[in-house]
């Protein structure tokens, strides 16, 4: 009984899918005559070859991956949705609704809206600050069809609640929990411009042409491609940059300054603009990967971000507790483990009691 | 091509199975590369080969949880990509898909600064050059790393007829690139 062989049966042994007793048929075969030997070198050098051309450069995975997240969010189920959101006050960890996250809420009483993003985009002051730079003002106001949407979306994350969204001109933000992004249905040809209350982390597509805009209290960071977190709460906005450079200017003002990777600047209604440090991205950014980071943080701070993640009511029933200070790196998973570490180290008693966290 | 674990594919199936997201995403980091690379082949441009393995991954993930575990899931992957490919290639004009040029690097941003030519190979023209259902075959053979046998699942066609689109690709290849092979 002879085997064919053929450039399937050679395929097989250049894959190494061929069994034991075909390879000892292979040798035999191979070794039969040097035409055999020149069909199969003929035949592995293609195979070299063919495989060994060039490709292009991937996609980065990292990207990629959150494209797909963001558009499956988008496709979540509406029904899914109300459950979440009807919840009752028990724990949601923000990380488990991936997928379920509600993407664009799009408002329906639509001309009070058009008078908001008018007054958003065009009344506020940055708008004034770029007005020397901009020759296109009147294009701007002009209803033209090039200009920046009047459509608004508002995308609110309420405690207990993270979202991911994916922009006109595909940049993509994470909203933390209790916080707010407004942003137009399409971005103009000049600007890119979105309003933020609370936190996010910022990955913005690279256009040189239209700078992104974030108006964050009374702050505007001006990008053109780059990673970054903003956060404000307590009238106090912290921006850090992990990637390329951003300015950042207060609203009335046109002197930005310049933040490098890795810098960290504060910014305060009283003090104005800390001068940028350098700073543990690690810490500013635990919130994306479930964590929280505290270096230095009184306990009231401690608390109330805790109770922004939980969506719990923190009571302290001796205000003396409250300027406690902490250190320290926790998941955010457990509560309970949060609470007994914290509650260890600063000698304090802290009890969840339906959705409220009494401290005493 | 990337050796990957089978038993690992495996259990994250079962888990995707589940509609468990960590699952899905280390999945999709292990097949983004094969899948991407697949879909270029046919559509030769790295832009649309971008989208359409998000589409793919995303309809994975929407029907995943019809996924039958005793077929191959590596299979059932390629099998969206390729139906994927087909339809886009019937979409546009035959003319078109053959445009070796690839504007953007960054491919995230609409308006990159960089540009960028991707030009291919006289090895990569001769495998292009073979026709749909041939290029499909030898791709998934030689780059993707399937049997004969699942390729006949993912093309939806006989094991004989793979046996002989796989002899065409071979004999056409060899002819096509004889002053390389000497």
């Amino acid at each position: 009984m002879s085997k064919i062989i053929d450039s399937h049966f050679l395929i097989k042994i250049i894959k190494n899918e061929a069994a034991e007793e075909d390879k000892i048929l292979f040798e035999k075969w191979l070794n039969e005559s040097d035409e055999n030997k020149e069909e199969f070198g003929t035949l592995v050098l293609l195979w070299k070859k063919v495989g060994d051309s060039k490709l292009p450069p991937l996609p980065d995975q990292f990207l990629q991956w959150e494209k797909i997240r963001a558009e499956l969010a988008q496709n979540a189920n509406p029904v899914k949705q109300e459950e979440s959101s009807n919840d009752s006050p028990h724990l949601v960890k923000p990380e488990q609704k991936h997928f379920d996250l509600k993407q664009k809420e799009k408002r329906e009483y639509a001309w009070v809206l058009k008078v908001a993003a008018v007054l958003i985009i065009f009344v506020s002051v940055p708008f004034l600050l770029f007005i020397n730079k901009n020759q296109n003002l009147s294009k701007q106001i002009k209803p033209d069809v090039k200009s920046q949407s009047e459509i608004m979306y508002s995308v609110e994350a309420e405690k207990g609640v993270r979202k991911t969204i994916l922009l006109p001109d595909e940049s993509l933000v994470y909203l933390n929990v209790d916080s707010k992004l407004i942003y137009p249905e399409k971005f103009s040809d000049t600007n890119r411009i979105v309003e933020l209350e609370g936190e996010a982390y910022f990955n913005v597509s690279h256009d040189a042409s239209r700078p992104f805009k974030v108006i964050c209290g009374n702050t505007v960071t001006v990008v053109k491609g780059t990673e970054f977190n903003i956060k404000s709460r307590n009238d106090e906005v912290e921006i850090i940059l992990t990637k390329g450079s951003v300015e950042t200017f207060k609203k009335d003002s046109n002197i930005g300054i310049q933040l490098k990777k890795g810098e960290v600047i504060t910014f305060d209604e009283r003090m104005g603009f800390s001068k940028p440090i350098k700073a543990n991205i690690n810490h500013y950014l635990a919130w994306r990967k479930g964590k929280f980071s505290f270096s230095h943080t009184s306990l009231e701070n401690v608390m109330d971000e805790i109770g922004r993640y939980y969506n719990v009511d923190v009571v302290f029933r001796n205000p003396s507790e409250r300027s406690k200070i902490i250190t320290g790196v926790f998941d955010a998973d457990s509560l309970e483990h949060i609470f007994s570490i914290i509650g260890l180290t600063l000698d304090v008693k802290i009890e969840l009691n339906g959705s409220k966290v009494i401290v005493q | 091509m990337i050796k990957i674990d089978n038993d690992r594919v495996l259990f994250l199936l079962g888990k995707i199975k589940e509609k468990d997201e960590e699952a899905f995403k280390e999945f999709f980091y292990l097949f983004q590369p094969s899948i991407f690379y697949y879909l270029f082949k046919f559509v030769y441009n790295r832009s649309t080969a971008e989208d359409l393995t998000q589409e793919t991954f995303i309809k994975f993930w929407l029907n995943a949880d019809r996924l039958d575990l005793t077929l191959s899931g590596k299979a059932y992957l390629y099998k969206i990509a390729h139906n994927l490919a087909i339809n886009y290639s019937k979409r546009i004009p035959k003319d078109s898909i053959f445009e070796f040029e690839e504007n953007q690097l960054n491919s995230h941003s609409g308006k990159s600064n960089m540009e960028y030519v991707f030009l291919l190979d006289d090895y990569q023209k001769a495998v292009n050059s073979l026709p749909e259902r041939c290029r499909a075959v030898f791709t998934l053979c030689r780059y993707d790393g399937f049997e004969y046998s699942e390729i006949a699942e993912i093309l939806d066609i006989s094991l004989q007829t793979v046996k002989n689109q796989m002899s065409k690709a071979l004999a056409v290849l060899r002819k096509q690139l004889q002053s390389h092979l000497n």
